[in-house]
């Protein structure tokens, strides 16, 4: 007597059991390949991306993992909550921290998770509580004057160069033309000069 | 070990970029501001310095700083020159009348040592500067 209920995959086994089985051993042998199957079949449907109960292997969640290695190419989205942290260790000291509400990089031997004061900003490479100096022009200018239009009198620096195309000296003497700014531009640069303004500025 | 977290560039390979095409770089610190802000100086042409509080600081250290001033002609009160990088000293055409502007830090003040000279009239005149403190020190 064969069983009416064998899968497809199964189909053939009775056939081919030892023949030293006798009925019902077969037909407990079939019921243990057919849980056997139905559990291959979801492991099938989970690595087609297909959910198995709450686990999808396209948005997997991983209570708690420790990677021997990983590939960072391969993350590509994520948001940290409050409390989680990353950090990155240099061999020796903890240097940056990535936070939901701070980026810090320290600098060589300094823990970058310690406590922030006003006597230690000095010992970080950056620090997003602070605000820092963003370049808005940096190059040669001849004619003697460049307009900004920043609509503030900017912080900048200026030098005398001897070329525009292979400077050999940057210098600013007192005997050289000085230069000024205005909240639109800065006048009475050398000719040629090479000039740097931050976007970063008053009103005076 | 030094050269260790973040070195971000634009358009340049980062694993041979040269420093100058790098943005951030964990080797380099960055300028971080501590304070910043505007303020005028009145000065007369009494042949003496002024040394004047531009900012208290409580950092400890001398910090470095940026800081920029008007000239103003003693005599007529126009303006000479507009923001002017400090420190610097200069002078009217035939020298009549010199200007200097000299800031500096100390360990818990930015303070302005400013003076003109050699004036011919009895005024007194009024430079707006500005001025911005860095945390990273003057070393």
């Amino acid at each position: 007597m064969k069983p009416i209920l064998l899968t497809k995959e199964l189909s053939g086994i009775w056939d081919n059991m030892p023949k030293g089985l006798n009925i019902i051993e077969r037909a407990k042998l079939t019921r243990r390949l057919q849980v056997n199957q139905r559990r291959l079949n979801k492991l099938d449907e989970l690595f087609a991306g297909q959910p198995v109960g709450t686990a999808k292997f396209l948005d997997l969640s991983i209570t708690l993992a420790k990677i021997a290695g990983v590939s960072a190419d391969k993350i590509t989205t994520g948001t940290l909550s409050v409390g989680e942290q990353i950090i990155i260790n240099d061999g020796t000291t903890d240097r940056v921290l990535i936070s939901r509400d701070d980026i810090r990089i320290s600098k060589p031997g300094v823990d970058v998770k310690k406590n922030i004061t006003e006597t230690n900003k000095k010992d970080f490479i950056l620090l997003s509580l602070t605000e820092l100096h963003k370049m808005r022009f940096a190059g040669f200018v001849t004619g003697g004057s460049y307009t900004h239009n920043l609509g503030k009198v900017p912080v900048y620096f200026a030098w005398k160069v001897d070329s525009v195309v292979t400077p050999t000296k940057f210098s600013l003497l007192a005997t050289d033309s000085i230069p000024k700014a205005t909240s639109t531009k800065i006048i009475d640069l050398p000719n040629p000069a090479y000039l740097i303004i931050f976007n970063e500025g008053f009103n005076p | 070990m030094s050269n260790y977290g973040f070195i971000w560039t634009d358009g340049t390979d980062i694993s041979d970029a040269e420093l100058k095409n790098i943005i951030i770089s964990s080797e380099h610190p960055c300028l971080k501001f501590a304070e910043s802000g505007t303020g005028s100086v009145t000065y007369t042409h009494d042949g003496r310095y002024q040394d004047v509080l531009i900012k208290a600081h409580n950092l400890g250290y001398e910090p470095m700083f940026y800081f920029a001033t008007q000239w103003l002609d003693i005599n007529t009160n126009n303006l000479v020159t507009n923001y002017r990088r400090g420190p610097f000293t200069d002078s009217l055409s035939g020298r009549s009348i010199y200007f200097t502007a000299n800031a500096y830090s100390t360990t818990t003040q930015l303070r302005l040592s400013i003076g003109s000279f050699t004036g011919s009239g009895a005024k007194s005149v009024t430079a707006k500067y500005m001025y911005l403190i860095y945390y990273d020190p003057d070393l």
